[in-house]
C-alpha cells in the first residue's frame, strides 16, 4: 500500500498506473450505463406486464371513456416499442416525469427521500462495523473457549431471524412494553434506533462471522507465527496482522453491504413507517406509479453501482495482489 | 373510504358507481339554518391534539385530484361540501342552508353567509361556480370525481348567496352527488397546491403534508363550525398493519382503521371499539357469459344455498359484518325491503337442484385481488362441500378492475360493491344497463329498465318502489351470491370521544377528548 504513496513509486510507474486507473475508470462508468440500462430495460417492461396503470388512476367509478382518456394522457396508448423508446430518451435528460397520483417530478421525489435512506444505511454499516468486527475478533482469539462458542451461536441465530420478525420483536419490547422509543416515523436520532437495530442485526452477524474466519484463517499462517517469534504481543498479532489481513474480505462485503442495505431497506421501511425510498418504493409499485418506480430504481442502481466502484477502489488500495493483476 | 380504510383498494374497488338515497325528499326542503352542530365558537376550545392512524392517507392534499376514496378522512375536516349526510344517511345542511328544486333539471341553493376560507376570503357563489367548472374542465386529475357527479353540466351564479346547479337531466341524487364535492378557495385554483396555498372552510387547516406519510391540521378558529375539543391533529400512513396495532398499543397513535380482525380483537381489551356500517356488500358475481350453466337460475340459487352466511361473516369478515337479507342494500336505505329473506344454509338442498339442473362436474374459479384472498377461499370451500371444483384467481388490482368492469374470463368474481360515498342503489352501477360489449354480471332486462327509471325518477315513493322491485328480482333469481354486509372497524384510545359521522368518517370537529 505505501508503495503507492510514494513520489518515486508513482514516478516510476507513473504512466502505466495512469493508464490503469483510466480503464479501470471506464470499466465502471461502461459497468454503470450497461446495469442502470439493464435493469431499467426489464422494470419497464415488467411494469407495463403487470397491468394498467390507467385504470387505477382513473378509480374503479370510471367509465371506459375516462379511463382511455387517462391512458392517453399518460401516453399509455402508444405502441410499447415507442413508449420504450420514448422512456430511454426521458431517462437520457434524467427525465422521469411526473408521479401520475402527486404530479410532482419522480426524481425529485426520490432524492427528497434519499438522504433518509442513506442516513438509515449508513449509520447501519457503521455501527455494525463497530460492533461486528471487535465480537468477530473475540470471536476468532476464543473460538475454542464458551465465550467463541456462543458468539457463533448468537451470530448464527441473528442471520436467521428474518428483518420482518426481528423488527416486530424489537418493536413490541422496546417500543411497546418498555415505551423506550418511538413505534413509527423518522425524522430525530431516536426514530432511527429501531430500523438500525433491526437492520444492523444480520449485518453484524455477517461481519462477526466473516471477521472471525479471516482472522483464524490468519491466525493460522506463519506470518503470525514469525510475528510472535519475533516478540510481538499476542494482542498486537491479532489485532495489527490478523485482523489486517481479515480486512480485504471484510472490506469487499461491507461495500456490498452497503448497496444491500440501501436497496433491501424495504421491508424495515415500511415497518417502522420511516421515510426513506424504501417505503416509497412499496408503496408506489402498489399503487402502479410507474415514474416514481422508474425513478427510485434509476437512482438505486447508480447508487448500487457507484458503491460497487468505490469498494473496488478501496480494494484495490488495500490488496497489492490486485493492483499487480491490473 | 378514506385515509382510514384498509379498504383503500376495498372502497375504492367498490366504490362502483353512483348512487342515491330517500334523502331527496328531505333535501327538496332544505334545511338547518344555523349549522348543525356548530357551535359558532361561542364555547371555550380546549387544546387537545390527536394522531389517527391509518394505512394510508390521502394521495393528495388537493381535494379534487385525490386518486381514490382514501383520503375522504382528510377532505371532511378540512372542507365543506355545500351539503352533506348525517350520520343516518340524511341529508343536512352545511355550506348551503337552503335548497329547493326550480324544475327537474335545477336545483337552486342559499349559501351561508360569513363563511371564510383559511386564506381569510369570503365565501360566496362564484366559489361554488369556479369549483364545479374546475372539476368539469375535462382535466383527467378530475376523472374520478367526475365520475361520481352523474348529469351535472354547470353552477349558474344567481346572487352572491344564491347558485343554481344544472343537470343535463332529471337527478334524484343530485344532492348526495353535492356531498363529493369539497369547495376549496377559487384563489387556488389553476396554481401550485401546496401547504401553503391550499385552503378550505373546513374546521381545520393544513399546517404540513409529506406525501404518503402525514398531513398536519390545526384548528381553524375561525370556522363557522370550529372544533371546540381538538386542537391539532396528525392523519399518519403506518402501511404495516402490525406496526399500526403495535403503534396504537403504545399510545402513539390514538385512532386506527386498517387493522386486520385479529388484531383489532387482541386491542379491544385497551382500547374501545367502533364498527360502523361499511356501506357495501360482500358478494360474488356470477357470470354466464364464462360459464353457460350459470344461466341456470336452480345452479344460481344452489350456489347460494351452499354459503353459511352466519360463519362467512363470523370467519370471512371476522365477526365484523352482518348477515345480508339477500339484497345488496342494508337497512336504513332508500328500497330497503324488509320483506326480503336471505338464502338458507342448507348444503344438501343445494345439490338436490344442482341435480335436479343436470349439472355434473361444474368447475366454478373464483377471480378476486390479493386482498380478498382469504374470504375467496372461505367461499371456495362452500363450494366444494356441494361438489363444485372451485379455487382462487388471484390478479393485480388493474388487472381486476379491467376482469370487474369490463370482461370476466372466470365464472365467479369476488367483491364488495360499495355504497356508502352516494348511499344509494345508483352506486352500484355494475348491474345496471352497460355499454355495448361490456359483459353482464345480470342478466335480467326488467331489472337494467327499473335502474334506468332510478336514475331520473324524482317521486321518492316511486323510486323506493323501482328499487324494491329489483332487489327482488335480484333475489328472486339469486342474480349474485350474496355474502355479507361488512362493518368498519375503529379502535380508539378511550379518552377519545369518537362520534362517528355520515359516510362512517372521522369527523373531527365533532370528537371530543378529555383532558
Amino acid at each position: 500500500m505505501s508503495d503507492l504513496a510514494t513520489p518515486e513509486a508513482v514516478g516510476t510507474r507513473g504512466p502505466t498506473a495512469a493508464g490503469g486507473v483510466l480503464r479501470s475508470a471506464l470499466v465502471w462508468v461502461l459497468r454503470l450505463l450497461v446495469v442502470t440500462l439493464g435493469i431499467l430495460t426489464i422494470l419497464f417492461f415488467l411494469l407495463r406486464l403487470s397491468g394498467d396503470p390507467a385504470a387505477v388512476v382513473a378509480g374503479a367509478g370510471a367509465t371506459d371513456a375516462q379511463v382511455e382518456q387517462v391512458r392517453v394522457s399518460l401516453g399509455l396508448d402508444q405502441p410499447l416499442l415507442t413508449q420504450y423508446a420514448q422512456f430511454l430518451a426521458d431517462t437520457a435528460r434524467l427525465d422521469f416525469g411526473s408521479s401520475l397520483l402527486t404530479d410532482q417530478p419522480a426524481l425529485g421525489m426520490v432524492l427528497d427521500r434519499m438522504p433518509a435512506t442513506l442516513l438509515l444505511a449508513a449509520i447501519t454499516i457503521v455501527v455494525s462495523t463497530l460492533i461486528g468486527v471487535p465480537l468477530g475478533v473475540l470471536a476468532a482469539a476464543r473460538h475454542r473457549r464458551t465465550t467463541g462458542r456462543l458468539l457463533s451461536l448468537l451470530a448464527a441465530l441473528l442471520q436467521a431471524v428474518p428483518s420482518f420478525l426481528l423488527g416486530i420483536l424489537l418493536l413490541l419490547v422496546l417500543g411497546l412494553h418498555l415505551g423506550w422509543l418511538p413505534t413509527y416515523g423518522s425524522g430525530t436520532p431516536v426514530h432511527l434506533v429501531l430500523p438500525v437495530a433491526t437492520l444492523a442485526a444480520i449485518t453484524i452477524a455477517r461481519i462477526v462471522r466473516l471477521t472471525r474466519s479471516g482472522v483464524l484463517q490468519a491466525l493460522g499462517q506463519e506470518f503470525t507465527g514469525a510475528a510472535l517469534a519475533r516478540g510481538a504481543t499476542r494482542r498486537r498479532v491479532l489485532w495489527n496482522h490478523a485482523l489486517r489481513n481479515a480486512l480485504v474480505p471484510l472490506t469487499a462485503f461491507v461495500t456490498i453491504e452497503v448497496a444491500h442495505l440501501i436497496s433491501g431497506a424495504v421491508i424495515v421501511e415500511s415497518l417502522f413507517a420511516y421515510d426513506g425510498v424504501g417505503r416509497q418504493l412499496v408503496d408506489s409499485i402498489f399503487r402502479r406509479d410507474y415514474p416514481v418506480v422508474q425513478a427510485t430504481v434509476f437512482v438505486i442502481a447508480v447508487l448500487v453501482v457507484l458503491i460497487s466502484a468505490a469498494g473496488d477502489l478501496l480494494l484495490h488500495r488495500l490488496d497489492p495482489r490486485m493492483r499487480r493483476e491490473a | 373510504m378514506p385515509d382510514f380504510t384498509p379498504t383503500l383498494t376495498r372502497r375504492g374497488l367498490m366504490g362502483l358507481g353512483l348512487g342515491a338515497v330517500a334523502a331527496w325528499t328531505l333535501a327538496s326542503c332544505g334545511t338547518d339554518d344555523d349549522g348543525g352542530s356548530g357551535s359558532g365558537g361561542g364555547a371555550a376550545l380546549s387544546a387537545a391534539a390527536i394522531t389517527l392512524g391509518s394505512t394510508a392517507i390521502t394521495s393528495a392534499i388537493d381535494p379534487h385530484a385525490a386518486t381514490s376514496n382514501v383520503g375522504r378522512t382528510y377532505a371532511i375536516n378540512v372542507f365543506d361540501s355545500l351539503v352533506d349526510f348525517d350520520g343516518d344517511g340524511r341529508i343536512v345542511a352545511s355550506l348551503a342552508t337552503d335548497w329547493t328544486r326550480v324544475d327537474e333539471t335545477t336545483l337552486e341553493l342559499t349559501l351561508r353567509e360569513g363563511v371564510t376560507f383559511h386564506s381569510g376570503a369570503a365565501f360566496d357563489a362564484q366559489a361554488v361556480k369556479a369549483n364545479v367548472e374546475r372539476i368539469l374542465s375535462g382535466d383527467p386529475a378530475y376523472s374520478l370525481l367526475v365520475g361520481r357527479l352523474g348529469p351535472i353540466s354547470k353552477v349558474e351564479v344567481v346572487d352572491a348567496r344564491t347558485v343554481r346547479v344544472i343537470t343535463s337531466a332529471p337527478d334524484p341524487i343530485l344532492l348526495n352527488r353535492l356531498t363529493m364535492i369539497d369547495i376549496v378557495d377559487p384563489a387556488t385554483i389553476g396554481k401550485e397546491v401546496t401547504v401553503e396555498t391550499i385552503s378550505g372552510t373546513g374546521p381545520f387547516k393544513v399546517v404540513g403534508y409529506k406525501p404518503d406519510q402525514e398531513v398536519r391540521l390545526e384548528r381553524y378558529a375561525d370556522a363557522w363550525q370550529p372544533s371546540e375539543s381538538i386542537a391539532t391533529a396528525t392523519l399518519v400512513a403506518i402501511s404495516d398493519p402490525s406496526s399500526l396495532a403495535i403503534a396504537v398499543r403504545a399510545g402513539e397513535v390514538d385512532t386506527a382503521f386498517g387493522l386486520a380482525p385479529d388484531q383489532v380483537a387482541q386491542l379491544q381489551g385497551t382500547l374501545d371499539l367502533e364498527t360502523p356500517s361499511a356501506g357495501s356488500c360482500a358478494i360474488c358475481s356470477l357470470i354466464p357469459d364464462a360459464e353457460p350453466a350459470l344461466a341456470d337460475p336452480r345452479v344460481r340459487r344452489a350456489l347460494n344455498m351452499a354459503i353459511n352466511h352466519e360463519e362467512f361473516v363470523e370467519v370471512g369478515l371476522g365477526g365484523y359484518g352482518e348477515v345480508s337479507t339477500g339484497q345488496l342494500l342494508q337497512p336504513g336505505y332508500l328500497g330497503y325491503d324488509d320483506s326480503l329473506e336471505g338464502f338458507p344454509y342448507d348444503p344438501d338442498g343445494a345439490k338436490e337442484l344442482l341435480a335436479e339442473a343436470g349439472v355434473t362436474d361444474l368447475e366454478l374459479p373464483i377471480v378476486t385481488t390479493a386482498f380478498f384472498k382469504a374470504q375467496a377461499e372461505i367461499v371456495v370451500g362452500y363450494l366444494e362441500a356441494i361438489g363444485v371444483k372451485s379455487r382462487v384467481e388471484l390478479q393485480d388490482l388493474s388487472a381486476f378492475l379491467g376482469t370487474l368492469l369490463s370482461k370476466s374470463e372466470f365464472p365467479l368474481v369476488y367483491w364488495q360493491t360499495d355504497y356508502f360515498d352516494l348511499q344509494d342503489i345508483l352506486s352500484v352501477t355494475r348491474f345496471g344497463p352497460q355499454q355495448p360489449g361490456t359483459q353482464l354480471h345480470f342478466e335480467n332486462p326488467r331489472y337494467a329498465e327499473l335502474y334506468q327509471e332510478a336514475t331520473v325518477e324524482l317521486d321518492d315513493d316511486k323510486r323506493a318502489a323501482a328499487i324494491k322491485e329489483m332487489a327482488g328480482l335480484l333475489n328472486e333469481e339469486a342474480g349474485v351470491l350474496f355474502l355479507g354486509w361488512p362493518k368498519l372497524a375503529y379502535v380508539h384510545a378511550r379518552d377519545v370521544d369518537l362520534l362517528l359521522g355520515g359516510e362512517s368518517l372521522i369527523n373531527l370537529q365533532k370528537v371530543v377528548r378529555s383532558a
